[in-house]
């Protein structure tokens, strides 16, 4: 289970302070598919970076399974990061330079237990379930943008994460492909337990969750 | 991670390559430098021991302060001891000794007809023919005999150039020259011994009088320093110990020294090291600005992929692997510009061979690729402390 307690968040923009949460408080079940939603500024992607880990709150807690992200240090973090979250970003976020292959074991490369030839069978194995098979030494430039983005899922897989934390995985995509992307999404959560957890400002994507948590200047509305 | 290194750097070809450049150039120098350095130690080592084997010389001054080289030559050896004829007596009559030449020296203006050069005058007895291998080629003339230096016979050998420089294109035996107003005839020439050039005067422009003679050109009566050749390698300790004890009766310990090629040359290597350490210090010079060339490469290169370090950090990364991942790129570029450096310092010590000598040691190729990582990683490491903390969310959310 995940728990944020009476969780703020506030950024220094120059000299004044920008307050992006303020105490949040909510409770995310595991296997649960959860959308957040809100207007540009609204706050919800610092609530997505807050659950996975990828930002500090300024006050209260990130609880999951009854551990604080907050006591945790940097390395303990990223291993966190590593292991039990799995992001899927708007930009896809690609390495350009590398194999679509190359780019599913970027986290396998940091694992604490590496097993490189088991992740590579692995990463074949959810670049074929995803269509990619015959993608897999592209770089990620040859690639259309629904590709580019089942690749960064495919990513997200690699360490059999427990959550998948995806900030508008539809955002820059057309509207037929965007549906694709969710349809896999929904399988995952569906078939294996992974709790989903989606940032959209799209009202039919979030339709598809089985709860939707509205957040408006910060706060639940 | 290696392999990514390794695109990463493929991709930016020019900017590497461009980068590198400072290190290349760095290495490049301080390579060359040294093995200029060495060569002429080489160099230096083989006219000695063109000069003649076994050869020991007694000068006067103290020139070796407890066997390191003394800076005031010049002063001690116009204070010290003028050996005359009656040291050179009881020298040759030490049985240790194969052969003794005592030696006047000066310098003067010989001339022939018009023609006239400045030359080193060596006034000696016969004995130098044999010490310095000075016997005249065949149809060349012949060395001064035994009687003719002890008669002050007014007779001349030639070094090879300067025979050709008085009498250009016929044969200088039995002319006439002139030195310092006196008329001595010409009986030989010496064979080709070569030096000159910037190491000092040329052995062949010298003019090898009978000692008597040469007296006529002085003041005093008086023998600027003794050349002895020992029976045999092993034993010249033994002949300097029995010179510097019969010496010693005569003069105080400060007012001459024995010394043997060993000795000179190593006199001559410490003043060569430190000349060659010097100027590779400067050429490292060019490697601290290789360094910071690489310091604001790397900068761009962090600022230019601060979205990959976010992305990276969000799957997992730490900040020591990112922190890991810049420092093996800054290193890898610095230690490729060493490794051309050496390519580059080893081409050009073969070009620079043929017309000076340069010699590539071991110690020096370690010295410089060591020093080049070495350069990567100290100045890979304030950029890449900067990638390994930004923050994963504002990194990813950089344009």
């Amino acid at each position: 289970m995940i728990s944020l307690k009476s969780v703020s968040k506030v950024y220094l923009l120059g000299q004044t302070q920008v307050k992006a949460l303020d105490r949040v408080s909510l409770e995310i079940k595991r296997g649960e598919f959860v959308a957040i939603i809100g207007a540009s500024g609204s706050g919800k992607s610092t609530l997505l970076h807050l659950l996975g880990g990828l930002d500090r709150p300024s006050n209260g807690q990130v609880i999951w399974d009854g551990q604080d992200l907050g006591q945790m240090s940097d390395q303990e973090l990223a291993r966190f990061r590593n292991q039990e979250i799995g992001f899927v970003f708007q930009q896809f976020h690609l390495l350009p330079r590398i194999t679509v292959l190359e780019n599913v074991l970027l986290p396998a490369t940091y694992a604490p237990q590496k097993n490189l030839t088991q992740a590579q069978t692995r990463a074949k194995t959810l670049l074929s379930q995803l269509g990619l098979s015959h993608r897999l030494n592209h770089t990620p430039n040859q690639l259309s943008g629904g590709e580019q983005q089942r690749v960064a899922i495919a990513r997200a897989l690699i360490n059999q994460p427990r959550a998948i934390l995806a900030d508008e995985p539809t955002g820059n995509l057309d509207s037929k492909t965007g549906r694709q992307i969710m349809t896999i999404l929904k399988k995952l959560n569906q078939t294996q337990g992974i709790t989903l957890i989606v940032v959209t400002h799209d009202p039919s994507i979030a339709k598809e969750a089985k709860r939707v948590i509205e957040i408006k200047d910060g706060k639940i509305k | 991670m290696f392999i990514y290194t390794l695109k990463i750097i493929w991709t930016n070809k020019l900017r590497s390559g461009l980068t590198a450049l400072g290190i290349i150039i760095g290495v490049w120098a301080v390579i060359l430098l040294v093995a200029i350095g060495n060569g002429l130690k080489v160099y230096i080592n083989q006219q000695f021991e063109q000069l003649g084997a076994n050869l020991i010389f007694i000068m006067p001054g103290n020139l070796l302060e407890n066997g390191r080289y003394n800076p005031h030559q010049e002063m001690t050896m116009l204070s010290g001891a003028k050996f005359d004829e009656r040291d050179w007596r009881r020298l040759k009559r030490l049985d240790i000794i194969e052969a003794i030449a005592p030696v006047v020296y000066d310098n003067a203006r010989v001339s022939a007809g018009r023609r006239e050069s400045f030359s080193e005058i060596i006034g000696s007895t016969a004995a130098i023919e044999t010490i310095r291998e000075l016997t005249p080629e065949p149809g060349q003339g012949r060395f001064f005999t035994q009687a003719e230096s002890r008669r002050s016979k007014r007779v001349a050998v030639l070094g090879y150039q300067l025979a050709q420089d008085l009498f250009p294109q016929q044969s200088p035996l039995g002319k006439k020259i002139t030195i310092d107003n006196h008329r001595f005839t010409v009986i030989g020439v010496a064979p080709k011994k070569g030096g000159g050039g910037n190491m000092g005067p040329s052995l062949d422009q010298r003019v090898y009088l009978p000692y008597k003679a040469a007296w006529s050109l002085t003041e005093e009566k008086k023998f600027n320093f003794f050349l002895v050749k020992a029976q045999n390698q092993k034993l010249i300790p033994e002949t300097k110990k029995k010179i510097k004890n019969l010496l010693s009766q005569r003069y105080d310990s400060e007012e001459f020294s024995v010394l043997d090629q060993t000795e000179i040359l190593q006199v001559i290597s410490k003043i060569l090291n430190a000349l060659t350490l010097a100027l590779a210090g400067i050429a490292a010079i060019s490697l601290i600005v290789g360094g910071v060339g690489i310091m604001n490469t790397m900068y761009a290169t962090v600022a230019e992929r601060t979205r990959e370090v976010g992305l990276r950090k969000a799957v997992g990364a730490t900040n020591q692997d990112i922190r890991n991942q810049f420092l093996l790129e800054s290193a890898f570029l610095s230690l490729v510009g060493g490794l051309v450096g050496l390519g580059l310092s080893i081409i050009s010590a073969q070009l620079i061979n043929h017309f000076f000598p340069a010699e590539i040691t071991f110690w020096s190729i370690i010295l410089a690729l060591g020093v080049s990582s070495l350069v990567g990683i100290i100045f890979g490491l304030a950029p890449a402390r900067r990638a390994s903390r930004l923050s994963p969310v504002e990194a990813l959310r950089y344009e």
